[in-house]
């Protein structure tokens, strides 16, 4: 059986091919189509239009990368939310055209949801139940997955998203968009004791999240007037390296002893990741080394399907279809919500 | 200019007016406090918040959310910086919108902001200095300066059609 996943929740336009039960046979995203230059020109972000000018390329070249034609496809399967309501519409929209078209079903899904089944394309060994830590520029999640369709959501950000604060202090620090892969370069080369920051826990054993003071605690560093709470000395003419490493070991250790809280809360042994922030490579070091330490089984998806990709949503789909649980109402919905089939409460 | 700290006014006098009032923060919490005043004060309209990151806009919109009686402000309303518009049903529709990461016309006309403005409730903008032609001319505009750590100043100003 083989399955057309589109994504359209954001900025990339995405389409896999995928064979059941888990072979990725093409997995395409607009950006790697724009590199070259094929359709020429700087198109913005985040326009809607954009999605509709790069379906049909993004489609047809996740054909031939698999060696199929339409008459192929058994099942289609498009994101219908969370995210941004034009980019959604248009997704679901050319979704419903194509499956009338060639007169095959078509299963909506929701994209969080799909960033829990990207890890299972990549590792056989992965089981459920699992806890699983979504970050990104948008979401920062973390979700017992207990079954298909089966979750508790544990714990979610307050403010800002962990890609978020990324983005911002790369902004603050002159370093540009995004500012995920660069600040984790410098990190690289800096000294992360050099900066004391803040460590945004909330209350103890609390799976929330809060980034938005971190943030500011690195403006305060920057714009010289040091951190009374931490009684770190300001930035003024020190290495950018150091700052990069010292805001990035907080997030990191913010994250990762959260999902240990998690893991001995739920009884859980399986820890995958998802998000654009799961490709940190030192947030993937340290979580290894905890795996090791503490004998759980961890997931680490290739940052292709760590970011916004297809493969995951086709996946989800397939799950889903096989499985005869329903899909998502066909409506783009910028506010879709993670369903929960069982809520019981943590212990 | 009046100089206006949320502990020291009564909330229930604070009255918005044409005139531009200034308000002092000492931390989140009493930016949020002045956010729940303001929300009170301007239950309709469009509110414009001009400040840099880390100011406190997102902290003054879920003050405003709360006193819309969107439940759970607190939790609920996040930073909209990658999804750029989040909407939210309280007594009346609170629209949270952030144009940060916005960098076109092209982009801006995609929003159809007006028609989100159309529905009534209020409409709180961040980084609106992105799309100034966009909104109403009859607005509040709230001004947030970093003064030191946790010290902000919030400059709250009605502007009118005429003006």
């Amino acid at each position: 059986m083989k399955v057309l996943g589109l994504e359209t929740s954001c900025d990339e336009t995405a389409a896999c091919i995928l064979e059941s039960p888990r072979r990725i046979l093409s997995n395409v995203i607009s950006s790697q189509i724009a590199l070259h230059h094929e359709y020429g020109g700087v198109v913005p972000e985040l326009a809607s239009r954009r999605h509709v000018e790069m379906m049909g390329p993004v489609i047809e070249e996740s054909l031939t990368r698999a060696g199929c034609d339409l008459t192929s496809v058994d099942l289609i399967s498009v994101t219908v939310g969370p995210g941004l309501l034009g980019s959604l519409l248009m997704g679901v929209t050319f979704a419903k055209t194509l499956s009338y078209a060639i007169e095959k079903p078509l299963i909506g899904v929701n994209h969080l949801e799909a960033h829990f089944y990207a890890p299972f394309l990549e590792d056989p060994e992965l089981k459920f139940p699992l806890v699983s830590l979504i970050v990104s520029g948008g979401h920062t999640l973390l979700v017992w997955v207990k079954g298909l369709g089966q979750y508790e959501i544990l714990g979610c950000t307050f403010d800002d998203a962990a890609g978020e604060a990324y983005d911002k202090v790369a902004k603050l620090l002159g370093l540009g968009y995004p500012g995920g892969p660069v600040i984790d370069q410098l990190a690289q080369k800096g000294n992360p004791k050099v900066f004391r920051l803040p460590k945004p826990y909330l209350s103890k054993n609390s799976l929330d999240f809060s980034f938005s003071g971190l943030k500011t605690a690195v403006l305060y560093l920057v714009k010289g007037y040091g951190s009374r709470n931490t009684g770190s000395t300001p930035f003024k003419k020190g290495r950018i390296e150091d700052l990069a490493a010292s805001f990035q070991e907080v997030v990191v250790e913010v994250l990762t002893k959260k999902c240990m809280i998690a893991l001995e809360k739920t009884g859980v042994e399986n820890l995958a990741m998802g998000g654009g922030v799961a490709a940190n490579s030192r947030l993937r070091e340290r979580l290894t080394e905890l795996a090791q330490k503490k004998g759980f089984h961890l997931s680490l998806p290739s940052k292709t399907l760590c970011t916004d990709n297809a493969a995951m949503i086709a996946a989800l789909g397939l799950a889903r279809f096989e499985a005869g649980l329903p899909g998502e109402p066909l409506e783009a919905n910028p506010k879709l919500k993670i369903r929960h089939m069982h809520l019981i409460p943590l212990r | 200019m009046k100089k206006i700290t949320p502990s020291k006014s009564k909330p229930k006098a604070f009255v918005i007016s044409k005139e531009t009032q200034v308000l002092a923060s000492l931390s989140p919490q009493e930016t949020y406090a002045w956010g729940v005043i303001c929300g009170k004060a301007f239950p309709q309209g469009v509110m414009a918040l001009f400040g840099d990151l880390g100011a406190g806009k997102t902290v003054f919109a879920k003050g405003v959310a709360h006193a819309l009686g969107v439940a759970d402000a607190r939790k609920e309303v996040l930073s909209p910086s990658f999804t750029i518009v989040r909407e939210h049903e309280g007594d009346v529709p609170f629209l949270h919108v952030d144009l940060y990461r916005v960098s076109s016309r092209e982009e801006l006309e995609e929003l159809h902001l007006r028609e989100y403005f159309e529905r009534g409730g209020v409409a709180l903008i961040e980084w609106p200095e992105k799309a100034l032609e966009f909104l109403p001319s009859e607005r509040l505009e709230i001004y947030f300066e970093i003064l030191g750590p946790k010290k902000r100043r919030i400059s709250v100003k009605r502007r009118m059609k005429a003006s």
